[in-house]
């Protein structure tokens, strides 16, 4: 009997393992249980044991090399089986295209035209050909494409709590040819990546993005979280940061602006009850916005102490789906990179989402007078089908209003 | 209420010895001839290298040699730790269907084995304490304490240090990854780190420390430590394996 070998997976949210080293070699015997592959994940090793006993017949996955959980790295069998003719292919290489070609009737392109139609699967036969003497030219193919993907668009759906489910296809505009040479490192592009990749395409394809940017005067923020940090550390056993206190003021502003709180699709926009705040969380492959459900009915402390629990479970891959759904805005931090702005991309639904940059000492005009202040800039990224320059501008404000005077953020 | 073993031998001359020791308690236990169990130990100046990394991408050499420090490399994944007698290892040594661990990830694992540390660290009076999964505590933003493990035949190794008043300086003099220059083929992840004593701001004996992370481990995992020393058996498979795995390195 034919024996697969794959990459164990330890748990539900393994993705992968490195190979250490193989115990035995192609060809020799392996007995059921005997261990014979070291594989690591997560600073834990693995070791493997044969499931069967047999010929340990081909090895596909090397010392050093990073698989898939449950792909198959090799094959055990007795005496004169045949392994799947598939595993002469090593298991880390990308699929080869496959492309069937057109009968042989000769076709006036250049041979760019012929290599990018033989990449997109395009029958060069219906090709217009704008060259000389009805030559088919990069442009013509090229062309031809956009016109095909124009009509295969999808539309994002609005959701009643879930995000957007359907979004347009990843390569809308002019195709990029990688070039092929063999300097490059070839990265494997995970679930969570090209999801990121399709929403991200979506929204900056889909939303008419328009940006309002203003500095905001954090040194009353300071020094009130100060002396909030014993307090509400006693109180919830977590360190009060910014990001803390920009949520709550975050939340109060939209509480005043229910149209930022809004989400929108392109035919129709929904000003949404509840608001609930994503917070953007970078992970090593990519990122996940965990979602403070009803942020508004919070106090400081309780905010501090559901962030925490919320970023250390999206930090540990754990968490539920109510709590990567359902947010009707979204804040991103790169203060803590050293960032001074940036402008961010519209997660859609959502109409807006705030860009927070480093709170930086700077002199600044405090009643006439040249002080060193504490400043940090936001930038508020807004879907202008959804809302207007005027009331981002005053949703804007009161986010900074509510910071200059943090007083507030204790109600 | 489980009952484990507590093993607490101070045997600090032979970094080498401890890994062949720790494996023998692994061994142990997938034989069934041993029960889960606790183990404190430490190493006088050594390195050890995790499982999947390049010795030499590691270390200063120059170093090694000056300090005479040994190197070694261990069975479990992971980064580069300098271990010094300021420094003091666990092991927990338990089955992969232990309830405390049945069904868990990895990752999840790590939240279970090391909260008995944190709860040790809390009973000591510290505060601010971070756990970065997998397997890392911090405390003010500081590390202190890393983890990794191994996985033979369901059972699990889970090993752990904890910095308590060890020489830092040598620590980032040793270790590549502290080295602007030499830190481009390391592979270890660099973290600031803090002595035990210096966030207590005081002095503090490695009794004490067992203490409370004894206490700790009795709480957080319910169980109770019995101490006890290895079994003959164990000894010999240390050895075993000390003369199998280990005897003619640095």
């Amino acid at each position: 009997m034919v024996i697969e070998i794959i990459m164990p997976k330890l748990g539900q949210t393994m993705e992968k393992g490195k190979i250490l080293r193989w115990l035995k070699k192609e060809g020799e015997r392996v007995e059921k249980g005997e261990t014979i592959l070291e594989v690591e994940t997560d600073k834990a090793v693995l070791e493997v044991e044969a499931r069967g006993s047999g010929i340990l017949k081909k090895i596909l996955a090397q010392e050093g090399e990073v698989v898939p959980v449950a792909k198959v790295i090799g094959y055990i069998a007795e005496e004169g089986e045949k392994i799947p003719e598939e595993a002469q292919k090593p298991v880390t290489e990308a699929p080869a295209p496959t492309m069937e070609t057109e009968g042989a009737r000769e076709i006036k392109a250049s041979p760019l035209a012929k290599k990018i139609a033989k990449e997109k699967g395009i029958d060069l036969t219906k090709v217009v050909g704008t060259g000389p003497g009805g030559r088919i030219t990069e442009k013509d193919v090229l062309n031809y494409l956009a016109k095909i993907e124009a009509s295969k668009v999808a539309t994002a759906t609005l959701p009643a709590p879930a995000p957007i489910v359907a979004p347009a296809p990843l390569k809308q505009e002019v195709t990029v040819t990688m070039p092929e040479a063999e300097v490059f490192q070839v990265l494997p592009i995970s679930g969570m990546r090209s999801a990121i990749a399709k929403k991200m395409t979506y929204s900056k394809t889909n939303i008419p993005h328009f940006y309002i940017s203003t500095e905001v005067d954090m040194t009353e923020a300071a020094r009130i979280r100060e002396e909030l940090i014993p307090v509400i550390e006693a109180k919830t056993g977590v360190r009060l940061s910014f990001t803390h206190m920009i949520i709550k003021a975050v939340a109060m502003a939209l509480r005043d602006y229910p149209q930022m709180n809004s989400l929108c699709d392109g035919e129709s926009i929904k000003i949404s009850k509840d608001i609930n705040i994503g917070i953007a969380v970078g992970l090593e492959d990519g990122l996940i916005v965990p979602v403070l459900k009803r942020a508004d009915m919070m106090d400081l402390a309780q905010i501090a102490s559901a962030t925490e629990k919320l970023i250390a479970k999206a930090r540990e891959k754990r968490l539920s789906e109510d709590e990567f759904t359902g947010g009707t805005f979204t804040i991103s931090n790169l203060g803590v990179f050293d960032v001074d702005s940036f402008t961010a991309i519209i997660n859609p639904p959502e109409v807006a989402i705030l860009a927070v940059g480093k709170i930086r000492d700077k002199p600044a005009v405090v009643d006439g007078e040249i002080k060193i202040r504490k400043i940090m800039n936001i930038t508020l990224s807004v879907d202008h089908r959804a809302v207007d320059g005027i009331t981002a501008a005053k949703f804007l404000g009161k986010i900074k209003a509510l910071l200059e005077k943090p007083y507030n953020l204790l109600f | 209420m489980t009952l484990w073993r507590l093993l607490d031998l101070e045997i600090t001359y032979d970094a080498a010895r401890n890994l062949a020791i720790d494996e023998a308690i692994l061994q142990a236990r997938i034989k069934r001839i041993a029960p889960p169990t606790l183990r404190f130990w430490r190493n006088k100046e050594s390195v050890i290298i995790g499982r999947s990394q390049k010795v030499c991408a590691e270390i200063n050499l120059e170093e090694v040699f000056k300090k005479k420090i040994q190197v070694i490399k261990r069975f479990s994944g992971g980064g580069a730790v300098y271990h010094d007698l300021g420094n003091l290892n666990y092991t927990i040594v338990l089955d992969e269907h232990d309830p405390l661990v049945k069904g868990l990830d990895i990752t999840e694992s790590y939240n279970v084995l090391c909260s008995g540390v944190i709860r040790g660290l809390e009973i000591l009076g510290l505060s601010s304490i971070n756990f970065v999964p997998p397997g890392n505590i911090f405390i003010s933003q500081k590390k202190v304490s890393g983890s990794a493990q191994l996985r033979r035949k369901n059972v699990i190794l889970h090993h752990g240090t904890l910095l308590i008043n060890s020489d830092l300086d040598a620590l980032r003099k040793v270790l590549t990854v502290y080295n602007e220059e030499m830190k481009k083929e390391s592979t270890s992840k660099w973290s600031p780190v803090t002595n035990i004593s210096d966030e207590l701001k005081r002095e503090i004996s490695i009794s004490e420390i067992k203490d409370a992370l004894i206490q700790g481990f009795k709480e957080t995992l319910h169980i109770n430590l019995n101490p006890g020393n290895l079994t003959r058996e164990e000894e010999e498979m240390a050895s075993e394996i000390y003369h199998a795995k280990y005897q003619y390195l640095i």
